[in-house]
């Protein structure tokens, strides 16, 4: 019924002390992850993440297989109402243990297509956590990724008329 | 996030069952082998974190945590503190309606992965409190990542993230 699961991490313990190339590496893949989703390049996003990849999204468990659905199908979505998407990433924190890294961050993103008049602006705030596994050649591939919206506050009277 | 804390020595943690070893392929060599003890270290860490959160006793929960622990709750950042203060009136409130209430957590499809002295956590977790003078339970569904680091020996949680899941009515009121 319940299987824990275990990954075994791989490399030697005199080998853990993070440099600032291993973060600014993680840092470079989590930016390129945020490109290819904006872009709608499934391909590129999965060279980014790990073949047992998984992730938490919005409390949903999503298989990798669903999430490039997930992808093409938010592409398509700015395709048809020609929206502008931007994603702004901000509070970027990152930890580095042997061979794994976590970064925690908040992401803004909008997607505005208030000049095509076709669709309201979409605008949310997520708050965002990666886990990330370092390959040979000093790359960095996402293992996890949990995403959390960030809840709007009540509108006010104002926003209400 | 902390909603449903289970009572000292009442949750039923099948976390620690089977353990699958395998490789990752392509990546770093094998010399920091995570182990069977450390897996079920990692699982009571989570199980002990949530023992002192219903304890409301900041000190207690305080000793799971790492210092600079942070946790994005449902889309809110907050320290150790602040979820403390932020979770104590829930519990306060519920033991009010019932001081006999129990409350039961189990963690389903965990993964739990060891890089050393850090590590990662992710589980589906299931929570029920029971408030037998009210006749009532609530349950809960909502997933968790934790990620720990390994001071003195010991695992405690540097950061984590919950957040309900959607397909469950929250904390459903059942007769």
């Amino acid at each position: 019924m319940l299987s824990a699961v275990i990954l075994a991490a791989t490399i030697p313990a005199a080998a853990c002390t993070a440099s600032p190339a291993d973060t600014k590496a993680v840092s470079d893949t989590v930016h390129a992850f945020y490109e290819a989703e904006r872009t709608g390049d499934s391909a590129g996003w999965s060279a980014l993440t790990t073949p047992d990849f998984h992730m938490f999204h919005e409390g949903e468990n999503l298989p990798p297989g669903d999430f490039v659905k997930f992808i093409d199908h938010a592409h398509a979505i700015q395709q048809q109402y020609q929206a502008v998407w931007t994603m702004d990433v901000t509070n970027f924190q990152v930890s580095i243990g042997c061979t794994t890294a976590l970064t925690t961050l908040t992401l803004h993103n909008v997607e505005d297509a208030s000049v095509a008049k076709t669709h309201p602006v979409y605008d949310e705030t997520f708050l965002e956590s990666f886990w990330l596994r370092k390959v040979p050649g000093a790359s960095w591939r996402i293992a996890f990724w949990n995403a959390s919206k960030v809840a709007k506050p009540a509108p006010n009277a104002e926003d209400r008329k | 996030m902390i909603r449903n804390p289970g009572p000292g020595g009442a949750i039923p943690l099948a976390a620690s069952a089977a353990m699958l070893f395998f490789s990752t392929a392509g990546e770093a060599a094998p010399t920091c082998m995570a182990s069977p003890a450390d897996a079920s270290a990692i699982t009571e860490a989570v199980r002990a974190m949530y023992d002192a959160a219903m304890s409301l006793d900041p000190v207690r929960w305080r000793t799971q945590l790492t210092p600079d622990f942070h946790i994005f709750d449902e889309g809110v950042r907050r320290t150790g503190n602040e979820l403390i203060d932020a979770f104590r009136p829930l519990v306060q409130h519920l033991r009010s309606q019932d001081n006999t209430m129990t409350w039961r957590f189990s963690f389903d499809d965990p993964r739990i992965e060891v890089d050393c002295g850090t590590a990662l956590a992710t589980f589906t977790t299931r929570s029920v409190v029971n408030l037998p003078k009210l006749g009532q339970h609530k349950d809960a569904t909502y997933l968790d990542s934790f990620w720990l680091r390994k001071e003195d020996g010991r695992w405690r949680i540097a950061f984590q993230q919950t957040t309900w899941a959607p397909q469950e009515p929250s904390l459903s009121e059942k007769k």
